[in-house]
């Protein structure tokens, strides 16, 4: 075996993989070789150090692991509810025909919020949300969002019920969700480079309606399951606040 | 694949679920973390992974690397909802709290930023093959390319994580996703 085919079977060799013969030959370079034996050191020592850094970080799963504990043990019909629910969202795409909507000029980011509500808030998908305000408003700290958002963008009639963070189309949208009596409302912000005002646009995907629309820096849509025109007030009101 | 089996089996109970594939959580959501470095985005990878092996359980042949499978669903369910520009600004947050007393915190934080600068796939092996220790055999089932391939990138990425470690001002310098 020769020097420039050590460092090309050292992944095989640390791993245990080289077959009898070869990891014999492969020993027998080392012993031979100092710049060989000490470039393996130096990669045994760099893996050890990569692996003690990454296991020392704690990982906690305990949420993850109830809420697919929850879903496996619950009774059959359920659970059936739950992988039909997943499945159904899916297909949403495809069932309403993605190319139809796009062709009648609906954006793919109202198509991605229309799909994320549709798995988080209407089929209640289990998701790790955030109850607690401040935290809420931390996230949108984070985000470059205004911390009074929340509040601000309350409709009259509904309340804050949780938020967290959600990726539509390629970024990033703080994903709140306010509800009445009538049902929920979500309101997807985020903060984005270009400075400009739109119209609101009400498209109607599946069951939900989307209302889109831009103020300022300011990306906003709200997404609901009633009546368009309730989508559209929401989005009128929104806009009013913002 | 030789984690499905041939003909379906007989359904699996969730108790077994829990013993073959939910005991992996902990080594799914790691990397899941290093994947997308947002919390709530690998807290939602692995739910996915998890959701779909449950789904697909009676398809598992007992007594193969249910780990490896499971490592395939996840990366899967990664490329397949296009995770792979998921990047959000809220990194894993490090703090001492959140490592344990025995490892040094500063250390950690260099290893764990160099990592992250890492393109994605240099990260993949690093995190399959070093921190997991899957095989090359493996990680080529897993990531569904072949062995070669799986060591060039290991070599690479042991290469260019070594020369980040080496010289800290390369941290800055983040190649191209």
């Amino acid at each position: 075996m020769t020097c420039p085919e050590i460092p090309e079977l050292a992944p095989l060799y640390l791993a245990g993989e080289l077959d009898a013969a070869r990891a014999a030959a492969f020993a027998d370079h080392l012993r031979g070789c100092p710049a060989c034996r000490q470039e393996l050191a130096e990669e045994s020592a760099f893996d050890k150090r990569l692996r003690s850094a990454i296991l020392s970080q704690p990982v906690d799963t305990s949420a993850v692991d109830q809420r697919i504990r929850d879903i496996i043990h619950a009774p059959a019909q359920y659970r059936w509810n739950h992988f039909a629910a997943g499945i159904a969202a899916l297909l949403l795409l495809a069932s309403v025909g993605y190319f139809e909507l796009r062709s009648r000029g609906v954006s793919p980011v109202a198509i991605a919020a229309a799909t994320d509500y549709r798995m988080e808030i209407a089929d209640h998908q289990p998701r790790p949300w955030i109850t607690n305000r401040d935290a809420i408003e931390a996230l949108a700290s984070k985000q470059s969002l205004p911390v009074s958002a929340i509040s601000s963008l309350t409709p009259a009639g509904y309340h804050f019920v949780k938020g967290k963070l959600c990726y539509l189309d390629g970024n990033w949208y703080l994903h709140l969700v306010y509800g009445n009596a009538l049902g929920d409302a979500s309101v997807y912000l985020r903060r984005v480079d270009l400075f400009a005002s739109s119209g609101i646009r009400v498209d109607k995907i599946a069951a939900e309606h989307v209302a889109a629309f831009q103020h300022g820096r300011l990306s906003t849509l709200v997404v609901t399951s009633q009546p368009g025109e309730a989508a559209r007030r929401l989005a009128e009101s929104a806009a009013a606040l913002i | 694949m030789r984690w499905l089996a041939p003909h379906a089996a007989v359904p699996l109970s969730p108790i077994e679920f829990e013993q073959v594939a939910l005991c992996h959580s902990r080594s799914l959501l790691r990397v899941a973390r290093r994947l997308t470095s947002n919390t709530d985005s690998a807290e939602d990878l692995v739910q996915d992974c998890l959701l779909l092996a449950w789904k697909n359980f009676h398809q598992f042949r007992s007594g193969t690397n249910a780990r490896a499978w499971l490592f395939r669903i996840l990366f899967n369910s990664f490329y397949a909802a296009g995770r792979r520009a998921r990047r959000a600004s809220d990194a894993v947050a490090l703090t001492p709290a959140t490592l344990t007393h025995s490892y040094d915190f500063d250390e950690a934080m260099d290893v764990a930023r160099a990592l992250d600068t890492l393109n994605l796939d240099h990260r993949t092996v690093l995190l399959l093959g070093v921190v997991e220790g899957f095989t090359c055999a493996e990680m080529s089932e897993i990531l569904s390319v072949p062995v070669g391939t799986v060591m060039s990138r290991l070599g690479r990425a042991r290469h260019a994580m070594r020369a980040r470690l080496i010289a800290p001002s390369h941290l800055t310098a983040k190649e191209s996703r």
